[in-house]
């Protein structure tokens, strides 16, 4: 399967090549900034976003292919972004295997931060796009396994992610091999704190997030990873399959309205639900995710589970029997 | 409030706590014979019969009892000297007064305590048990009034207490990753202390003027309603830049400024404004130069802003005092004097947490307090913290005079329980190592 993918990396490069000749991307190099104090020599953009671009470059010293991350300082009167000084601190401090290696971080021309990170492939949103996803339950479980080990180890860490999905999760081509990006929303938790409900990509955020509850923990990040787990699966976002007018509704459709029997506290968390939305019997996680082994849709539901208190750990989740056959190494 | 030394013969006055959460579990350091669970052990004053009967309860479940936790100075173990020590305190009583109080179950002044014995598991609920304290040959000399007491069937060596039972459900606990958290911030700890001499290398700022300015942040940190762990993480970013570069004296606020500023940005929800920050300096600085210095603190810190501070240290081992508010407020009113101190760089965080919940402990109780249980979660056995512990008391002793009493007029206010007004453990002065 993996050899299969040659092919489509290299289509995949040569795209990039383009997208950086054209006018958009194009610089001069005084509009590049960043390049020679970081000691890399910017090849091509391998993306752009609201936080700035991504560079995929040479190091000069040791020839390897790395990307750097250049983030324009957007409010400048403030000073350093709260979320570049966590993102830099926290992955100075994790060491895993299935987390992406920051190598150098600097300043320049007062408006970028640029980070040096090591280069991997492609990210996972690609690869599903791309690929038509990865069709292969043995493809699925070996990155549902690395993605889930790294979860488990920034937890054990006190550290939620806060920002898990596809395009946040980076592919080693040659070597299979998954690991998390993206620590900008990532913070220490602790365990009498209240935190912002202005985060993660709706998608995948948890409900207890779009309730608006501003003290969650570990469990945010579960939801987010059975969300990939069934966009693996299935293709595409598990909850733009379900027509709904917001993504909460789209999870009460899917698992049904929560009551304080299924739900502990919600009615607390939000009083106005019956107004909100009308009560929604489940659909089932099964009607929309077809083709995974029953143990799979097991450890599925277990992540997806309404009430945060009862959701699956990431500990856990790895000794779950649909992983008793994983081989990912 | 009266101090005693812990082998004087003096009385010690009740204190009273608020109630807390009371983990028991299984772990021990030893086999016992009889378990002594939790044991009320108010002290009473003088004129006042110490009483001699405990409920005593069948446990359902042996291993993990969660119970409020009502006055109980620090679960301390009845030692013999500790049990002499109560005898001595009652030897004039009458034996009459004695045994009315044992016939009084509801005199008894223990409350809902649970008393926890093996060997009588079948007793029925809140049933009187007797505890008598019993006279036997005196081991000291004929003046010295102390007595002691045979308590070998009572208890033989103290069990260590899981503390994080009663968090097994709370994911923000991290119960199945705690000890693992702790090795690993114990191992990271020693990276991100700083060498106790380093200012030596400064040429125009000293010990007085890092005082000073650490004083003056932590009224700033509670003007401005901050996190406990931004305070922690702001001193230790002060410290560690000082020790790498040179600063000057009119620059030495702008580093407490910044380096509170980074603090919150790495531990914080809502940020204060940097045009805040140069509003406190009274406009010393510019937003050019608060802005020019945080990136000079970033790289010098090579943005390492992930490090366990004296403050994760305190949580846990507040947990494994089991701890009231009256004791956490005291330990972080210790804690916070000795940030001020230029001396206690030398102590590692965990040491400077440890020392501070003892000294506490000490301060509340009027006598040494350190259980089996304090001792294995923290790695510091008693002499291991007598050192610090006893600076730490001379730092209360002093808190309230000189030019430096932000930390003590903080701690006087309504907010924080009037916690300053506490008399200082003196009796940990009276011997100095």
């Amino acid at each position: 399967m993996w050899n299969e993918e040659s092919d489509w990396i290299g289509s995949f490069d040569a795209l990039l090549a383009r997208l950086a000749e054209c006018s958009m991307c194009s610089r001069r190099s005084g509009e590049r900034p960043g390049a020679a104090q970081m000691d890399v020599k910017i090849l091509d953009v391998a993306a752009e976003g609201g936080y700035g671009r991504v560079f995929r470059c040479l190091d000069v010293h040791t020839g390897a292919l790395v990307a750097m991350k250049q983030i324009t300082m957007v409010r400048l009167s403030q000073g350093i972004p709260a979320q570049i000084i966590r993102e830099v601190s926290l992955l100075r401090e994790l060491h895993h295997a299935n987390i992406v290696k920051l190598l150098r971080v600097g300043f320049t021309e007062n408006r970028y931060v640029n980070l040096v990170f090591e280069h991997l492939d492609y990210d996972l949103h690609q690869f599903i796009v791309n690929r038509g996803y990865p069709k292969d339950a043995t493809t699925v479980k070996s990155f549902m396994f690395q993605i889930l080990s790294a979860v488990a180890y920034c937890h054990s860490r006190k550290v939620l992610h806060r920002d898990l999905k596809p395009s946040n999760v980076l592919i080693n081509h040659s070597k299979r091999l998954i690991k998390l990006a993206d620590f900008g929303l990532a913070r220490e938790f602790a365990d009498d704190f209240l935190y912002t409900e202005k985060l993660g990509t709706s998608w995948y955020r948890a409900p207890e997030i779009l309730c608006h509850s501003r003290q969650y923990s570990t469990q945010v990040d579960l939801w987010s990873v059975g969300c990939i787990f069934a966009e693996m699966v299935i293709g595409q976002p598990l909850f733009q399959v379900i027509n709904c007018r917001d993504e909460l509704e789209g999870i009460f459709k899917l698992l049904g309205t929560p009551t304080e029997e299924t739900w502990p506290g919600i009615t607390k968390l939000m009083p106005n639900l019956h107004i909100y939305c009308s009560k929604f019997d489940p659909l089932g996680l099964e009607t929309f995710v077809t083709d995974l082994e029953p143990s799979g849709l097991n450890l599925l539901s277990m992540m997806l589970c309404l009430d945060p208190s009862k959701r699956i750990s990431a500990e856990a989740s790895l000794k779950h029997a649909y992983f008793t056959d994983v081989n990912w190494i | 409030m009266k101090i005693s030394d812990e082998n004087s013969s003096k009385p010690i006055n009740p204190t009273s706590f608020q109630g807390g959460i009371e983990c028991v579990g299984n772990r021990k350091m030893g086999q016992n014979r009889r378990a002594l669970s939790v044991i009320n052990q108010d002290l009473v004053a003088e004129g006042r019969p110490y009483p001699c009967v405990v409920n005593k309860r069948a446990l359902a479940e042996k291993h993990n009892v969660c119970e409020k936790k009502q006055a109980d100075p620090g679960h301390r173990p009845i030692t013999r000297r500790f049990a002499a020590q109560i005898a001595s305190t009652q030897k004039n009583r009458a034996e009459g007064t004695k045994k009315s109080n044992l016939g009084n179950s509801n005199s008894n002044g223990f409350g809902e305590h649970i008393f926890v014995d093996e060997e009588h598991k079948s007793t029925t609920d809140d049933q009187p048990v007797p505890m008598s304290l019993e006279k036997t040959e005196p081991m000291h000399s004929e003046s010295d009034q102390m007595e002691e007491v045979e308590m070998e069937d009572i208890i033989e060596e103290e069990t260590v207490l899981d503390i994080d039972t009663c968090d097994a459900n709370n994911p923000l606990a991290v119960v199945d990753y705690i000890e693992d958290l702790y090795a690993h911030y114990r191992k990271l700890e020693g990276t991100s202390c700083v060498s106790s001499d380093y200012m030596a290398q400064q040429s125009d700022i000293n010990e007085r003027m890092r005082a000073i300015l650490i004083d003056w942040l932590i009224e700033v940190h509670d003007k401005f309603d901050l996190l406990h762990e931004t305070l922690f993480l702001t001193v230790n970013l002060i410290d560690r830049f000082l020790a790498k570069q040179t600063v000057a004296r009119k620059k030495l606020q702008l580093v407490g400024l910044v380096a509170m500023l980074l603090a919150c940005k790495y531990e914080e929800v809502s940020v204060p404004v940097v045009g805040d920050l140069i509003l406190i300096s009274d406009k010393a600085y510019t937003r050019k130069e608060v802005l020019e210095m945080e990136k000079l603190m970033v790289n010098t810190l090579q943005f390492n802003m992930s490090v366990p501070t004296a403050y994760v240290f305190m949580k846990r081992f507040l947990k494994a005092a089991q701890a009231d508010r009256k004791l956490e407020l005291l330990a972080f009113f210790l804690v916070e004097l000795s940030l001020v101190e230029y001396e206690m760089l030398k102590f590692p965080p965990s040491l400077l947490a440890a020392a501070a919940v003892y000294t506490a402990q000490c301060t509340i109780y009027g006598f040494k307090q350190w259980s089996k249980t304090c001792e294995w979660h923290s790695n510091y056995s008693e002499d291991q913290l007598l050192e610090c512990s006893t600076l730490m008391a001379a730092f209360h002793q002093k808190a309230g005079n000189g030019k430096l009493t932000g930390v003590h007029r903080k701690y006087c206010s309504s907010k924080f329980s009037y916690t300053a007004k506490c008399e200082p453990a003196r009796f940990l002065l009276e011997n100095p190592l």
